[in-house]
């Protein structure tokens, strides 16, 4: 942040004050109890690129509803998941820590125990009423594990076309063993459900629901009806943010609501408008295949980048709606509304998707927009950020400190840092590791300043391997420096290797 | 009147034990499939609720099977199931497991994509499977003989599953209760 940006800042500082001021009277809570402080509204889109995102530069215009939002709020141009699918990126943003910490670094993970506690839910304890959405099943069986520090929680098929199997609620005081007793293994898996007989009549109950639904609405939505995709758990966007509007809009004051969304997850299915919409015969340069490849050839990426274009231009739109909505009902000027993702998606090097073992800038680089109550400046930040920032400075924010256990750092702008960017930043992939063993296999990225090196280690036939990227110079990651800029590679590396065994060292022997 | 309409006890068990072996051993066949991939983030107790909470609905999962037999048995004229309801209860049931299993392992693959007309086929040609097998088991004595002697030898089954679930149940129970 330059000192431009930094003046452009000040008018915000005795607002802040204001806030923490209040927020100082009852230590530990962020707002006293009753008090009328500012709401925290987190507003995260499943599967969000920056690199997607026209407000980000992108070449199709996919958020213009997204560009509205961002003339009144700080939008932070370089900033990172922790990961690269929705576990560890969004434990990530609600602890501070970084996966090798909070140990939710698997497909259904849960946060360790030893940090359950630390989450921003329970830093809001006793002032906000605490509301989440986790429109994503990952995040359902995340959030789990922190129900306590919860006031209101809506499960993903609160506001779906049809629920889980088992109904909400059923078992309250045993809700993660028994989701995933449930829901992930004797109803609904990726294989075969553990239930012989019950399982496949509610397997065919689901696909009549499908086809039935899908006739009805087959016209609106050609590509079939849009799903979560681990479940058979099928919703309209349309009724999911009219259902987000009608629980903002009814909340308590002062509320904290984590809200997200799973759109512009695939699959993707837009309504018919959208489709088509794209069909310019733009493609990014192509970029040489990687070792860890799905096989993708690059036409299927190119058209699964278009149709991922079309659905973010849908969510937009629905955005835009909610954004109104806020607007108009004055929350927007009472709240601080944080719009983030948890992840990206990659088109490239023959991979489509996310959860895989790369951790290139389409994956890491996510959107942040923070806009605080009464803000009408847009700010610009692009020294590297992380989402593990966000608890930090919505603490500072309220005029409480930063735990000492919390590895992320007040972010330019609300909290009034002014952060210089030559801090390290991390996003760490390790679904094949376990919890409680030393991470191996693994791949971890570093983000200091312009360069980037990325490890992969423990991976068979690529055990131990590295690239660098300037990414001021060289921001598609084309040119690996690797070998070239020895001087950098080697103090990068050297840093990442005490890291690692700084991070392993609680898990060895 | 309604146990007039029920058959003998010792008949339900040996369908009770027709019922359990399928659907208690094709709950722990992916159990313990899934355990390897759980043991990186999940503790052994968690595995172990998991299973507390399989086995308990397996064992509901059993009974449910059994009493829309029982129910056939009360509704159907007496000759058509309960005179031999061992026998045809046991066809009954086996037969619904293999179907069951089939559509279960082929559901993905080609299940989704049949028409209107292609379920109607096979759920047809299932019914009909299970009725031939009724009509079979009754009139060929060998056949009877042979349905009843592999229901006898599944009671042990009984035995084992039955307190597993029930324990299964105890679990469920605690974990919710206290």
């Amino acid at each position: 942040m330059d000192r431009r940006d930094f003046l452009k800042l000040l008018p915000l500082v005795p607002l802040s004050l204001a806030v923490g001021g209040e927020a100082r009277t009852r230590p530990g809570v962020a707002a006293g109890a009753g008090a009328a402080g500012p709401n925290v509204l987190v507003l995260l889109f499943d599967a969000l690129a920056a690199r997607n995102m026209s407000l980000y530069g992108y070449p199709r215009r996919t958020t213009p509803n997204m560009e509205r939002f961002a003339r009144r709020a700080t939008v932070y141009h370089a900033h990172h998941a922790a990961g690269n699918f929705t576990t560890p990126g969004m434990a990530s943003i609600l602890t501070g820590l970084y996966p090798w910490s909070h140990r939710a670094m698997h497909l259904d993970g849960r946060i360790t125990p030893a940090h359950r506690a630390h989450n921003l839910f329970r830093l809001f304890q006793g002032g906000h009423s605490r509301i989440a959405f986790p429109h994503n099943t990952l995040g359902h069986i995340l959030l789990q594990g922190l129900r306590d520090d919860i006031d209101v929680y809506l499960p993903p098929g609160q506001f779906g076309l049809d629920g889980g199997t088992l109904p909400a609620g059923a078992f309250p005081r045993d809700a993660e063993i028994s989701y995933r007793s449930f829901e992930k293994f004797l109803f609904r898996d990726w294989t075969y459900p553990g239930s012989l007989f019950l399982a496949l009549t509610d397997r065919l109950r689901l696909m009549g629901y499908e086809r039935i639904d899908g006739e009805a609405l087959g016209e609106l939505y050609p590509r079939g009806l849009p799903t979560l995709v681990q479940h058979k758990w099928f919703f309209l966007l349309p009724d999911v943010v009219d259902g987000v509007m009608d629980t903002v809009g009814r909340a308590r004051r002062p509320f904290l609501a984590y809200l997200h969304l799973f759109p512009p997850h695939e699959p993707y299915c837009p309504p018919q408008d959208y489709i088509g919409r794209y069909d310019d015969g733009w493609a990014p340069p192509a970029k040489p295949s990687h070792f860890f490849s799905a096989g993708n050839s690059q036409e299927e990426l190119n058209e699964g980048r278009t149709q991922y274009d079309e659905y973010l231009a849908f969510a937009d739109d629905e955005f835009g709606r909610l954004y109104d909505f806020l607007e108009g009902s004055g929350i927007l000027d009472t709240s601080y509304v944080i719009l983030t993702s948890d992840h990206g998606q990659l088109f490239e090097r023959g991979v489509h998707g996310h959860v895989n073992e790369l951790l290139y800038e389409p994956l890491l680089h996510v959107p942040l927009l923070i806009s605080c109550p009464g803000q009408r400046q847009r700010v610009d930040v692009h020294t590297p950020t992380s989402c593990v920032d966000l608890l930090p400075t919505l603490l500072a924010a309220f005029g409480q400190p930063v735990p000492d256990w919390c590895q992320g750092q007040v972010l330019p702008g609300p909290g009034g840092s002014t952060d210089t960017g030559e801090r390290s930043i991390f996003a760490l992939e390790a679904k094949g590791s376990a919890v409680y063993r030393p991470l191996s296999p693994g791949t971890v990225a570093l983000i200091r300043g312009r360069h980037k090196l990325i490890h992969y280690f423990g991976y068979p036939g690529y055990e131990d391997e590295y690239e660098l990227y300037d990414l001021e110079n060289d921001p598609e990651e084309l040119e690996d420096r690797y070998g070239v800029d020895r001087d950098i590679a080697s103090e990068l590396e050297h840093e990442l290797e005490q890291k690692l065994q700084e991070v392993n060292r609680p898990y060895e022997g | 009147m309604l146990k007039k309409r029920l058959p003998p006890r010792r008949d339900a068990l040996l369908v009770f034990a027709v019922c359990v072996f399928p659907v208690f051993g094709w709950s722990l066949i992916w159990f313990f499939q899934k355990v390897p991939g759980w043991l990186p983030y999940l503790a052994i107790w968690d595995i172990l609720s998991i299973l507390a909470y399989a086995l308990a609905f397996a064992l509901l999962e059993s009974a449910a099977v059994l009493l829309l037999v029982l129910a056939l048995a009360a509704i159907l004229p007496r000759r058509w199931l309960r005179a031999q309801f061992a026998v045809q209860g046991s066809v009954l049931v086996l037969g619904a497991t293999f179907w069951a299993v089939l559509f279960q392992l082929i559901f993905e693959a080609v299940i989704l994509s049949w028409s209107p007309a292609e379920f109607a086929l096979w759920f047809g040609l299932a019914l009909v499977s299970l009725v031939l097998g009724c009509i079979l088991a009754r009139r060929s004595a060998r056949t009877g003989r042979a349905i009843a002697g592999l229901a006898e030898r599944l009671t042990v089954f009984v035995y084992l599953y039955v307190p597993l679930g029930l324990a299964g149940m105890l679990v469920v129970a605690a974990r919710n209760l206290l």
